[in-house]
């Protein structure tokens, strides 16, 4: 029995830039392994600098871990295999401004993933495109508009959009709910939900917002300083005693109600 | 979607298109638009419209003033030199060396440029990183200063100018290039487009050059400008354009011993010189200014 995804001792460092050659490199990320099953939402949670983010960029794609492997199906994944990636694990950043490209319509920007990874007529391509967004909650006349046309709730779905076009297994969100709004969060987090109903997607969400990993999660992996700390199902991590910093992290909002992110909990978990 | 036109009559500005209507909307750079523009087709059709050849002598017609002034003749609309030959004609003549050229040094060292430039700014390997840093050094010398050791290595003519110029030229696109590909790799959107699984041409015209043509379009107005100055200053020097063809700043090179006697001749170019690169730097500020202006809404 295979699963979707596991890392095996997955591990990056890197020297400073600026740094001499001989001198020590730091660590983002210790060897680290877990596994995701299909249809399973992780989050990766921990402080700013945990290496959180690392871990889902080594994941997506982004970046080449120094050592460790990463099985997809069951088969080993390499850096290098960039189409067979792409086609299974998409990623949605956290700054929707920044990820889009302002100078291509949506409609185009949907189109560059088709362009690469499937062999199929234009007229088709354009199916697709208007049915993904229709999927995400907008209309086909959206193509062609530019992104600063759009609200930043909009430019998310898009990027949704974008992630989904390919019909892959795996989407990871680095911080994707972040930067939005409570109401367009809870907005976002349903879609998702949604879409990972109909389509069977698995998540790797990064965030530090306890609410969501408590409404959203079925497993939670926790960095501290690049170790891996606790990787467990949600529903132990909350019952079970844990490690003063794991509880600190996921009841931060209990013990701090100033929080803006404390409102958001109600509205999501409507 | 092209063809869908439910409720939308117009087309949406691309942010390209935005700039563009911010830049028209204002007098004085459309003013040295049209200006340019007309000089460009002048300076073509040059050798069709001039009255007469460029180099020849009219000897009754010595050092005559512009047909405005009272000693005038309108056979020679802008008067004629100390060796009687047409000033109009050697004006317009003269602006195929002084305009023409220039756009074609610039398009020149921008194509050599802009295309190492993008090679070392998109390089992550920084392999060719040192290739950079150590044109970089070349723009600590101003750039007429290496013309013109350019020139010396290589002996005075048009051709050597020609080259020197456009040598001396291309590490500045070279920066320019290779820091806003830099800047661009990092952001969030050319990664995307990376896990697309996009390849690197792809990512190259379609994605990163867009976003670079503020930069670019800067940057090739200045180049422009500097062009026409050192062309104009190696033949004002004697090093440029040799001296029986017309070229503004020869023209007034020569014109230096009989300014008392015959302003016009040195006037003129200087006015043509003088108005060409105002034109251009007033379309390259107000364009700068209307990128900012769409960056900032």
């Amino acid at each position: 029995m295979s699963h979707l995804l596991e890392a095996v001792d997955l591990f990056k460092t890197f020297r400073p830039r600026r740094a001499w050659p001989w001198s020590k490199k730091s660590v983002a990320l210790e060897p680290t392994s877990f596994t995701l099953e299909a249809g399973q939402t992780l989050a990766i949670m921990g402080e700013t600098g945990s290496g959180k983010s690392t871990l889902s960029k080594i994941i997506a794609g982004v970046e080449a871990p120094t050592g460790g492997e990463l099985y997809l199906n069951g088969q080993k994944l390499n850096y290098a295999q960039s189409k067979r990636r792409c086609q299974n694990i998409r990623m949605v950043f956290q700054d929707s401004d920044k990820s889009l490209n302002q100078q291509l319509t949506v409609g185009q920007q949907l189109e560059e993933p088709l362009l690469f990874n499937r062999d199929m007529p234009s007229s088709e391509r354009k199916q697709l495109i208007n049915s993904t967004l229709r999927k995400v909650g907008l209309l086909a006349e959206h193509a062609a508009f530019y992104p600063h046309m759009l609200s930043t709730g909009q430019k998310q779905r898009v990027a949704i959009a974008r992630a989904i076009i390919l019909d892959p297994q795996i989407v990871v969100a680095d911080e994707a709910l972040v930067a939005l709004d409570p109401s367009v969060r809870a907005q976002i987090i349903n879609l998702m939900l949604d879409l990972q109903k109909d389509m069977g997607i698995s998540y790797i969400i990064v965030t530090h917002s306890p609410q969501i990993v408590k409404h959203i999660a079925d497993k939670i992996l926790i960095l501290y300083r690049g170790k891996m700390i606790a990787f467990n199902e949600t529903e132990r991590l909350l019952t079970e005693k844990q490690q003063p910093y794991i509880e600190a992290l996921l009841h931060e909002h209990l013990t701090n109600h100033s929080q803006i992110t404390g409102n958001s909990s109600a509205k999501v978990t409507e | 979607m092209a063809d869908i036109e439910l409720y939308y009559q117009e087309r949406n500005p691309s942010p390209l298109q935005l700039v563009w209507f911010a830049f028209k909307r204002r007098l004085a750079p459309m003013i040295s638009l049209w200006l340019l523009g007309s000089l460009l087709i002048l300076v073509i059709l040059a050798p069709v419209i001039t009255p007469y050849s460029a180099n020849v002598q009219f000897v009754d017609a010595i050092s005559l003033p512009p047909s405005w002034t009272h000693d005038g003749n309108m056979q020679f609309l802008f008067g004629t030199d100390d060796l009687g030959r047409d000033m109009l004609s050697r004006l317009l003549i003269g602006g195929r060396f002084s305009f023409g050229l220039p756009i074609v040094i610039v398009i020149l060292a921008s194509t050599v440029g802009i295309f190492i430039g993008a090679m070392v700014g998109a390089d992550t390997q920084s392999k060719l990183r040192i290739l950079g840093r150590t044109l970089d050094r070349l723009l600590t010398i101003p750039s007429f200063l290496l013309a013109l050791v350019l020139i010396a290595i290589l002996g005075a003519g048009l051709g050597n100018a020609i080259i020197a110029i456009t040598l001396s030229l291309i590490p500045q696109f070279i920066y320019v290039t290779r820091n806003a590909v830099y800047q661009e790799w990092q952001k969030d959107y050319v990664t995307a487009s990376r896990l697309n699984g996009c390849s690197n041409t792809y990512l190259m015209y379609r994605v990163i050059l867009p976003n670079i043509t503020p930069s670019l379009v800067m940057q090739l107005t200045v180049a422009l400008s500097v062009a026409i100055m050192d062309i104009a200053a190696l033949s004002f020097l004697g090093l440029g354009v040799q001296s029986p063809t017309p070229e503004w700043g020869s023209m007034l090179a020569r014109s230096l011993d009989e300014v008392y006697l015959s302003p016009w001749s040195m006037v003129l170019p200087g006015i043509s010189l003088f108005i060409t690169i105002m034109a251009i730097n007033v379309v390259g500020d107000s364009l700068r200014r209307a990128i900012k202006q769409r960056m900032d809404t």
